[in-house]
């Protein structure tokens, strides 16, 4: 009788579960099996594909352009992960010290992420403009010539990172002062009872204790970098000679463009394995910290 | 009680969710339910509209294009007559979405019956199998010895040399220049440049600068765009392709030519080179250049919206290359039919209505559109002679892009050489050669 009572809750206990798992296998799984398996073949959009073994992948080592994405992409995420993070911690120390107002900082620094990339996109090519531009008129209040940012292949990359830096600071900064808020005070006044300056304060206290918080925009952060697309695409189009092409953009390009499924998915596994090598490497070198467990 | 209903909710979601699966593929065979469900619709469509099949048509552009609306007046008439084997349902798709909605509604089985496409797209679509051949029409059309050959040609592919798509509308780029900046710079108002050594002359005299800065270009260039260098090569004499094996030829010494021109052009021209998501106009539009490429569309447009500007405009059909010859780049709007449509027939009814003389008439009247119909030619000139006998010229020896299966490469490869050249990082016979080389190696992907 147990057994049967008990049955039955396992079973309605799955059937629970089963929507998320049939999303799950149908939205994710299932297509990243076949994106795999396609990397394998010369599909093209709309016909029957055939096996051609490891082609693409050899041809997508003679491939310039994807060589080139792939150096723009570790570019940005680089500079893009350490300016959001630097930032965005920077200013959670600002907004929780006693000096500004925190609820109007906190919803002036997070609007723009919340604002959605396309619409961004769009206002900082106008920002970005070499003639009519608030970038180049601020430059040129300070005495400093403008450039023609996005049509020059030095500075477009760059000004594609400060504009998702501009961007995605808010998130950091939410999440850091959350992190912030969860530092016991009796730590600090103990280190001020020892003598300890607000250098030291930072560095021995606050540093390590908000480290799981650190280690997890880290993580999340270069994931987003790695995916970058919607901004390239708006603003620059991969260009000014492939300056900005990231490896979303190549694979959008071969896939949409060119109808290069096949050679797209193959494309697609490999950003798979470098997002999953970094992780690997973040997690086995990296200090993920411990919770406060208070 | 309370388990049992969540247990009917779980049940109807996955129900729910699984009803999306099993949707039919592109180029599967309809089942044989399928089959007799689509001829049951069709007796009832047929015994709805009085035996005329339903066609649909996807017009690229919006309802308030003036080309639009004539087709949209022809297409209200083909309606109305007695006479035609379909009715036809438009629909207007925006240019920048077309590629996108129609490669969905083909994946999803639900395509238009009949398309307005561009000779940028009718290479792609054709090889991927998406439009009809349409000879077997063509050869027993009874018009067909009326149209002018430019428009028979317009959708006939380089490889099967078969004809995928009919030009109804040609967008040719003619030669621009603002007589106000000659006369300012001490040219003749009313000559054009000879050719290309006297383009680069003038560009030199027209030429305004702030220091190193160029405020006032005498030529246009842009590098985002690949039609200027498919029309100056084509003027230096290359066809771009190899006539016996098809592939690209772009490295030769006519498209090599074509692009040192841009290089050697450009210390006095402005570069127009907007980002994606810009809605900027061309430099000519917005005179900070006093000669250009620009279509007639855009020069009707800028004319409309500054009459004042009409004296101050010269058009010509374009400035020959020194020892080049007789061609240049010309766009066509087409029609093509769905490959995989069921009223096949209804649709090129359709078309031949919409290529009589009175529609061709109609869109030349209300649109100002060149006519296919060769008897209309002359009345084109007339209409508006600055504009239309350039236009007529240049669509006479104009040319679209190369109708093969690569086109969908050429454009970014063109651009990218462009943009090589432009910013100094390659010369333009090594950028010509890696652009040729990253067309093949993108065909071979195929």
């Amino acid at each position: 009788m147990k057994t049967k009572v008990k049955r039955k809750q396992y079973v309605l206990g799955y059937m629970m579960a089963a929507p998320f798992y049939l999303i799950f296998l149908f939205v994710y799984l299932i297509p990243i099996l076949e994106t795999v398996w396609n990397g394998f073949t010369d599909k093209k959009i709309f016909e029957t594909p055939n096996f051609i073994g490891l082609t693409n992948y050899i041809r997508i080592l003679q491939d310039t352009y994807f060589i080139k994405s792939i150096q723009n992409t570790l570019f940005y995420v680089v500079f893009n992960l350490f300016g959001v993070m630097v930032i965005g911690l920077s200013l959670a120390l600002l907004v929780n010290s006693k000096m500004v107002k925190t609820g109007v900082f906190r919803v002036a620094y997070f609007i723009p992420y919340i604002a959605s990339m396309v619409s961004i996109s769009i206002i900082w090519i106008w920002m970005f403009d070499p003639t009519k531009g608030f970038v180049n008129y601020l430059l040129g209040m300070v005495g400093v010539e403008g450039k023609r940012w996005l049509e020059d292949p030095k500075w477009a990359l760059p000004a594609i990172i400060v504009m998702g830096i501009w961007k995605g600071v808010g998130y950091n900064m939410l999440v850091n002062l959350a992190g912030l808020q969860g530092v016991p005070d009796m730590y600090y006044e103990a280190a001020t009872v020892d003598g300890a300056n607000r250098w030291q304060l930072f560095w021995n206290i606050t540093f390590p204790l908000i480290t799981p918080t650190t280690f997890f925009l880290f993580i999340t952060g270069m994931i987003n970098s790695f995916n970058m697309f919607e901004q390239v695409n708006i603003m620059t189009g991969g260009g000014p000679m492939n300056a900005t092409t990231t490896i979303v953009h190549q694979i959008y390009t071969r896939a949409f463009l060119k109808y290069q499924m096949g050679y797209a998915s193959a494309e697609s596994v490999l950003l798979m394995l470098f997002i999953g090598f970094f992780i690997f490497l973040s997690f086995r070198f990296g200090k993920q910290g411990n919770d406060l467990g208070m | 009680m309370k388990k049992r209903l969540y247990s009917m909710i779980v049940t109807a979601l996955v129900a729910t969710m699984m009803c999306g699966c099993g949707a039919q593929k592109p180029n599967q065979e309809p089942t044989a339910s399928q089959k007799e469900t689509e001829t049951v619709e069709q007796r009832s469509t047929e015994k709805a509209g009085s035996g005329k099949e339903e066609v649909t048509f996807w017009i690229r552009g919006a309802e308030t294009d003036a080309i639009c609306k004539a087709l949209q007046a022809d297409i209200d008439t083909y309606n109305a007559s007695e006479s035609g084997l379909g009715h036809v349902t438009i629909e207007y798709v925006p240019i920048s979405d077309f590629a996108t909605k129609f490669n969905t509604a083909f994946a999803g089985g639900t395509a238009p019956d009949m398309v307005d496409t561009g000779v940028d797209q009718i290479s792609i679509r054709a090889h991927m199998g998406h439009y009809l051949a349409l000879d077997d029409y063509l050869d027993s059309w009874e018009s067909k010895g009326e149209i002018i050959n430019g428009y028979l040609l317009a959708g006939k592919m380089l490889d099967d040399g078969k004809t995928y798509g009919l030009g109804y509308a040609p967008t040719p780029c003619v030669y621009v220049w603002r007589k106000d900046f000659f006369e300012e710079a001490g040219l003749d108002p009313e000559l054009p440049p000879g050719d290309w050594a006297e383009m680069f002359e003038f560009a030199k005299k027209l030429v305004v600068k702030e220091g190193d800065t160029v405020v006032r270009g005498g030529f246009s260039l842009e590098p985002a765009d690949y039609r200027l260098y498919t029309l100056m090569a084509r003027q230096a004499g290359s066809t771009l392709y190899n006539p016996q094996t098809n592939m690209p030829e772009l490295a030769n010494e006519a498209g090599i030519r074509a692009l040192q021109y841009f290089e050697d052009i450009q210390p006095y021209s402005i570069v127009y080179n907007p980002a994606p998501g810009a809605k900027t106009l061309r430099s000519f539009l917005t005179s900070e250049s006093a000669m250009a490429y620009i279509t007639t569309e855009e020069l009707s447009s800028m004319l409309s919206s500054d009459p004042s500007l009409k004296d101050k405009i010269g058009v010509s059909a374009y400035v020959p290359a020194v020892n080049g010859v007789d061609s240049t780049w010309c766009g066509y709007r087409l029609f093509a039919i769905n490959a995989d449509s069921k009223v096949k027939d209804a649709a090129w009814d359709a078309i031949r209505y919409l290529m009589t003389e009175d529609s061709n008439r109609n869109r030349l009247e209300n649109a100002n559109v060149s006519p296919a119909w060769n008897t209309l030619l002359e009345e084109y000139q007339e209409v508006n002679p600055q504009v239309n006998e350039p236009a007529a010229k240049a669509i006479s020896v104009g040319e679209p892009f190369p109708k093969t299966d690569w086109m969908a490469s050429y454009g970014e490869a063109i651009r990218n050489a462009q943009q090589e050249v432009l910013y100094g990082e390659k010369t333009a016979e090594d950028a010509m050669k890696a652009a040729e080389k990253m067309i093949i190696m993108d065909a071979e992907l195929k």
